[in-house]
């Protein structure tokens, strides 16, 4: 039963705790308001990794440099991709690590613009198995070993998954140089 | 702030042995891991929220089904002093353990060659402090109306509506829905990203004041929760 006014007041334990409360509703205010002001004001971060177009060529650079190809599968319509580009790919910390120890390549589907892939975009949608967007891939630089993540489900676990597959797929060390910041730093 | 009730709070935390062995793997397997593969960061360390929530199971619940706090409210210490050191006490032990992890493996990662920059590690371990506190501010809204470990359950169950909204939103491509379910998930797992605050030279305001927003929150509601319900062997 909730406790009468009396019980609340007289000398009891349940005093409350007023400007804890004003606290809490002023921040809770000032994070409304935030949250759509920075919607509304903030300029879209730019996308910091150096993406490679989808082809030979790309593979032929990882071949060359003994580094994994990290396929960003992705659409122009997909929102989490854009959310992802937002937090993950703008992030100067991550971009450089990615540019440092990936060949980063976009392979952007444009079957609901133009009605059809390049043939490239779809022998790598079949090649991996892309079900949704945004798919990401780690591939060996021989194509012998893969990790993929389909979704998106934040950047702390974006980032995180994207340290553990360069360790799976490259073995447990990878050339000296393809990881120089191997801090946690996003 | 009763400092009689933190100082037993965290004796009561530090010394149970379902929590110390919990404690024991997650806080050791990432560290062991660590030692095996240094490349892969202190990003494997992320054991702030997984400490804060062992640590702080049942924070308020289990004194109330013990029936220690009809007996404690008889005594002149109010409920706000109560949930307010009880949240600090955990929060403590959880943050000790955070940063004892966090310095071995830095130094694991140092023995094997990689050596971490100490301002990163000590921006990441803070980090890890901020993201147990928050959790246990959450666990004290919850466990403030819940009895036993049920605001662990709550949060777990709610953690899971949350990524099935994700799911929901990734698939009707909504982005309105995708920031309901990254609000959703926010509030329940409140956590300070330096990076994402002030990343690039820019801060962001809203991440600095989402996560005190939480906090203060699920504290203030905590305690007007408490203040709400009554304690006597007779409603047993």
């Amino acid at each position: 039963m909730p406790p009468t006014e009396d019980h609340a007041v007289a000398g009891s334990t349940r005093a409350t705790p007023r400007v804890l409360l004003a606290v809490a509703v002023l921040l809770l205010v000032a994070r409304v308001l935030l949250g759509i002001f920075e919607r509304v004001e903030r300029p879209p971060r730019p996308d910091l990794v150096s993406w490679r177009e989808p082809g030979a060529a790309a593979e032929a650079e990882a071949r060359r440099d003994g580094k994994p190809l990290l396929y960003d599968f992705s659409a122009d319509w997909c929102a989490p991709c854009r959310t992802m580009q937002d937090e993950v790919f703008a992030d100067s910390h991550v971009a450089a690590k990615i540019n440092a120890s990936y060949v980063p390549v976009r392979v952007v589907d444009r079957r609901r613009e133009e009605g059809r892939n390049s043939a490239a975009v779809d022998a790598l949608q079949q090649m991996y198995r892309v079900q949704s967007f945004p798919t990401l891939v780690v591939s060996a630089p021989d194509g012998t070993r893969q990790e993929t993540l389909q979704g998106y489900r934040g950047e702390m676990s974006t980032t995180q998954w994207l340290s553990v597959a360069l360790v799976k797929v490259m073995g447990a060390v990878p050339r000296p140089g393809a990881m120089p910041d191997p801090i946690p730093g996003r | 702030m009763n400092p009689t009730l933190v100082f037993h709070t965290v004796l009561q935390r530090a010394f149970s042995p379902p929590r110390v062995l919990l404690v024991f793997a997650v806080a050791a397997f990432p560290v062991l891991v660590l030692s095996f593969m240094p490349l892969i960061g202190l990003q494997i360390l992320q054991s702030g929220p997984i400490l804060g929530m062992i640590l702080g199971a049942g924070l308020i619940g289990q004194d109330v089904s013990s029936g220690v706090l009809q007996l404690l409210f008889s005594r002149p210490v109010t409920r706000a002093e109560y949930v307010m050191s009880r949240w600090f006490a955990a929060g403590v032990c959880a943050a000790g353990l955070v940063v004892l992890e966090v310095a071995l493996g830095a130094g694991v990662m140092a023995l094997r060659g990689q050596p971490a920059p100490i301002g990163s590690v000590a921006i990441f371990a803070l980090e890890q402090v901020l993201a147990a506190f928050g959790i246990l501010s959450v666990l004290a809204l919850f466990s403030s109306a819940l009895p036993g470990i049920g605001d662990v359950m709550a949060l777990i169950i709610l953690n899971v509506a949350g990524g099935m909204l994700q799911m929901a939103a990734a698939f009707m491509q909504s982005p309105w829905l995708l920031r309901a379910s990254s609000e959703w998930s926010d509030f329940l797992n409140p956590a300070l990203h330096f990076q994402e605050a002030v990343g690039g030279g820019v801060v962001s305001w809203f991440h600095l004041i989402s996560y005190f927003s939480t906090v203060t929150l699920c504290l203030a509601l905590a305690i007007v929760t408490l203040n709400r319900r009554e304690f006597s062997y007779a409603t047993d």
